[in-house]
């Protein structure tokens, strides 16, 4: 489900909520350290055209690092993603697919944030999306440009069906299985975990877990630890 | 009355038939006997005709109500699914209409229309996902402008198959559109 309006002048907006974090290595060994990230979303989204959008992702994070004894912690605005996803869909009888590109920067919002990114980061996403009534499929793959650090590239996968929806009252129940791959400098990690969206005529909500299936980088590298995320959203 | 027989056939088992009065009452016990019997069929009889009056006054007041129904409604096939195309409305096939928040746009534009019976459905329009169709209620004995209607659907990123309507109540009316067939 491509939960974007794709009507023209369609906007929505999403409040959401995401955390991951670990006290141990990605070996699972304890090293008296631990990083653990939580940060709020204000989303939004416009619609020109179905083929044209621009999104707006503006983070507020609650970073806690502890190193022996030393705990520190860190509240501030994130990067502000704006991306603009472009689309060519194609309808057939009883599904639709469609290709994008889509290009993105994020404007670090907080002076610390500069210094470990730099003033400006930019991004690209290519990604494949085919859905029918009952099942949905996503492939999408990205790569982030930093100016102080190593690029990032990304995969994303989620097939879903839709066990449930009633269209007399246009409410409905989406479960999807999603794998999240990321590779960074010599970091690996692969995620995956079930994500479950319920709707009701124009309002969403997404819940999603994933744990690490697969994690690289060094013995004392943290783990990403469990992933959490839980949007609410509403278009118009 | 079953008292009446056991009455009367007890004494038919005394009576002296040599003797007139015993004759004349039995005569009498017999008498009122097929009266009973004769009232009590008469009203087996009146029961259910009464009961069968009564089913005749349901059929001769719903019948018409259904009758009128149906004379004013077709039914078509449409993607596996029985739809019904009443006469006060328009029914449209879209291609690439497959997601909820699909439907929750297609309401909102169509049910924007002039004519459309905003007491039905939700606003006026129902959205099937599986089966990729619309329903547009009219205000009866008015029409919403099908061109509009198919304008709006095209904008907002889906292209329209076919067009059902049954404006006279007794015979659809299809209007087709070139696109691929896949």
């Amino acid at each position: 489900m491509d939960m974007a309006p794709r009507w023209s002048g369609g906007y929505g907006f999403q409040i959401r909520y995401e955390s991951y974090g670990s006290d141990l290595t990605v070996n699972a060994k304890d090293i008296n350290a631990s990083f653990f990230h939580k940060t709020y979303f204000l989303e939004g989204v416009y619609t020109w055209d179905r083929s044209a959008r621009i999104t707006l992702k503006l983070p507020y994070q609650i970073i806690e690092k502890r190193d022996s004894d030393i705990l520190s912690k860190n509240n501030s605005f994130g990067d502000l993603i704006i991306a603009v996803p472009l689309k060519k869909y194609n309808n057939y009888k009883s599904y639709t697919q469609n290709i994008g590109v889509t290009p993105q920067v994020k404007i670090p919002l907080d002076e610390k944030m500069t210094n470990v990114t730099g003033p400006f980061s930019g991004g690209v996403s290519l990604s494949y999306s085919s859905e029918s009534f009952s099942f949905y499929q996503l492939y999408d793959i990205f790569s982030w440009f930093y100016n102080y650090k190593d690029p990032l590239l990304g995969l994303d996968i989620n097939l879903g069906f839709h066990p449930y929806h009633d269209n007399a009252t246009n409410k409905g129940l989406f479960v999807i299985w999603d794998a999240t791959c990321r590779w960074e400098n010599s970091y690996t990690i692969i995620q995956t975990g079930p994500v479950f969206m319920l709707y009701n005529q124009n309002i969403m909500m997404r819940a999603e877990l994933k744990l690490p299936a697969i994690e690289s980088g060094g013995k004392n590298k943290l783990s990403k630890g469990v992933y959490m995320n839980i949007g609410l959203g509403i278009v118009f | 009355m079953i008292a009446n027989v056991a009455k009367g056939y007890a004494l038919a088992k005394n009576v002296k038939r040599e003797n007139p009065a015993h004759v004349v009452v039995i005569v009498a016990v017999v008498k009122k006997s097929v009266v009973a019997v004769n009232n009590q069929l008469k009203f087996f009889v009146y029961s259910v005709s009464n009961v069968a009056m009564i089913k005749n006054s349901i059929y001769k007041l719903f019948l018409p109500v259904v009758l009128l129904v149906f004379i004013n409604a077709q039914t078509i096939e449409l993607n596996n699914k029985k739809v019904t195309i009443l006469k006060d409305e328009v029914v449209i096939e879209i291609r690439g209409l497959v997601c909820s928040f699909c439907a929750v746009g297609l309401q909102g534009g169509l049910s924007s229309l002039h004519n459309v019976d905003k007491e039905k459905y939700i606003n006026g329009v129902l959205v099937d996902i599986e089966h990729h169709f619309a329903v547009i209620a009219e205000i009866s004995g008015k029409d919403i402008n099908i061109d509009e209607a198919l304008t709006m659907i095209t904008k907002s990123g889906y292209e329209v198959f076919t067009v059902y309507t049954n404006r006279s109540g007794e015979k659809i009316d299809v209007r087709n559109f070139e696109v691929n067939k896949n």
